[in-house]
């Protein structure tokens, strides 16, 4: 992670730095594959990663490889850009290509002249991928809903790696999963009392918690069915060998792995959706909002993600909050809450 | 200015830094979105030794209340929590191929599904206290030496919410008798 951090705080110094651009990191945007099985569409397949790329490349300084550009550098490879890919072909691909990040995804036409636009963003050597959708008209508001999505990507970008698609409504019902307790656990507690929200009492049950600095971590990858920052999961690198010279207890092993894999990796998605299902029913579906949010051990630091509980979805991730302890970065927290996205395109 | 005045300074305001971050780190907030009622029912929970436990059952007696559980420790057994690390020497010492990137990510969805699962398990078990043993608030208390902070926290069994809360740094003269006073007034004491 301290290598991913380095290089986005690289490019969000040089984004804001106008000028320097022979550090000017590469974003290759690939197709935007058409999801419909109608053909009128496909001429949006190119049409949005040009828009993407040329509305961040008209507010900073970086270089753009567009679809055709990425075919060039594919040339001497004799393979061409795929439509869609697997998220596991993507770190291949990007060796290939050489750029700093790869943004790619798909769009779906919807009734009432709207349009469904998934996106995901990779960077090299990051082995996570960030994936997010937004819904806007189709032709009125093309323009605006590419500076939208532009502006995701800018926000991400940014030292912040701020992603948000609402803001918390006060008197709201928070959860919150931290690596706090007891005295530290009532201070974050108050801050966010303060700011307006009720707290669940979800963590805050026990005098102890089993989550510490270490468990907190595995909590920042997050997949929702909308918008994940998940792990890139190769498949094909699963193999369960066996045949006539396996016994039964070898047989049981494997199969029991096998379950495992699906179970947590594979079918993770239907797994986590049946917890946090459980989760809201359990709680007599009080809760609006899951928080999860990881201090560093000396408390001068954090990070958050959220779920809104009402549609499962991640709605929010941000990081680098800093601060002098639990209170400060609590009351960040809450002034956060109320704010959207910055809006670099207003001041064009 | 000489040397030695520079190093005076210096430590001067190193002291008063330290001062003041250990005062931030010791603040007393209180939080009060509802009172605890008079004669409520309600269940304790604090790790202090039995002498002291029965300072704590005694006062929350006095003052009216209806106790009903109390606990040495936490109520909720972690021992139910499945020992994820020997997981992970099976997984590595299995057949499957070692570098294959699907691991980590599973171990981090074991982890994160397990922690889900305890609070639903917790909040379960709140709720078959509350219809078993009639409790309505849960008390969670912690309270500690001069120089350190005391807190506590209520919880509403009827809607799982945190009601009170209250971080009191323990003072020169407290002791546990003075700390649950203060407490068992602040919690009852209106907004």
């Amino acid at each position: 992670m301290d290598r991913i951090k380095k290089i986005l705080i690289t490019l969000a110094a040089v984004l804001f730095t106008a000028g320097s651009a022979s550090a000017s990191p590469t974003m290759a945007f690939g197709y935007l594959a058409n999801d419909s099985k109608n053909p009128d569409y496909e001429y949006l397949e190119t049409i949005f990663p040009n828009s993407f790329a040329n509305s961040i490349k008209n507010i900073f300084d970086v270089r753009v490889i567009k679809p055709t550009q990425i075919n060039q550098r594919l040339e001497k490879y004799k393979i061409e850009l795929a439509r869609s890919y697997k998220t596991y072909e993507i770190p291949e691909m990007m060796e290939k290509i050489n750029t700093d990040f790869f943004i790619y995804g798909k769009f779906v036409p919807l009734p009432q002249n709207n349009i469904l636009i998934v996106l995901s963003l990779y960077q090299r050597g990051s082995n996570m991928i960030f994936t997010f959708s937004n819904v806007g008209k189709m032709e009125s508001e093309i323009f605006r809903l590419v500076d939208r999505i532009t502006q995701i990507l800018i926000s991400l970008l940014d030292v912040d790696e701020m992603f948000k698609t609402e803001t918390l409504p006060k008197k709201s019902k928070l959860a919150i999963i931290t690596n706090l307790q007891g005295e530290e656990l009532n201070q974050l507690y108050y801050e966010l009392t303060q700011g307006g929200y009720y707290i669940s009492s979800m963590q805050g049950n026990t005098l102890y918690s089993p989550v510490n600095e270490n468990i907190i971590e595995k909590f920042k990858f997050i997949y929702s069915e909308n918008n994940s920052y998940d792990i890139i999961t190769d498949k094909r690198k699963v193999h369960f060998l066996h045949g006539t010279w396996s016994g039964e207890p070898y047989q049981e092993k494997a199969e029991k792995l096998k379950q495992m894999y699906l179970h947590y990796d594979m079918n993770y998605p239907e797994t986590k959706k049946e917890i946090l299902n459980k989760m809201s029913q359990t709680f007599n579906n009080t809760i609006d909002y899951l928080l999860i949010v990881g201090f560093t051990r000396n408390r001068k630091r954090a990070w958050l993600r959220c779920i809104n509980m009402k549609d499962q979805n991640l709605m929010w991730i941000q990081s680098n909050i800093t601060g002098s302890g639990v209170a400060p970065i609590g009351a960040s927290i809450v002034q956060k809450m109320g704010t959207t996205l910055k809006t670099p395109f207003d001041n064009k | 200015m000489t040397a030695l005045h520079v190093k005076k300074t210096l430590i001067i305001i190193a002291a008063v830094l330290f001062a003041s971050v250990s005062c931030s780190s010791k603040k007393a907030v209180k939080y009060t979105r509802d009172t605890l009622p008079p004669k409520a029912n309600i269940a304790v929970i604090i790790d202090v030794p039995n002498n002291l436990k029965n300072v704590v059952l005694a006062k929350f007696l006095e003052k009216g209340f209806s106790v009903k559980a109390m606990n040495a420790s936490d109520m909720y057994s972690m021992s139910e929590i499945f020992d994820i690390k020997d997981m992970k020497r099976l997984s590595y010492s299995s057949s499957a191929d070692n570098s294959l990137l699907s691991m980590e990510k599973t171990y981090n969805n074991i982890y994160k599904l397990h922690i889900y699962d305890f609070e639903i398990n917790k909040a379960q078990l709140l709720s078959e206290i509350k219809s078993k043993w009639d409790v309505d608030y849960l008390v969670l208390m912690d309270l500690k030496d001069w120089k350190s902070v005391s807190w506590a926290r209520i919880i509403n069994l009827k809607n799982y919410e945190v009601m009170w809360l209250e971080n009191y740094p323990t003072g020169y003269k407290d002791n546990v008798e003075t700390i649950m006073d203060h407490f068992i007034n602040s919690m009852t004491a209106s907004k």
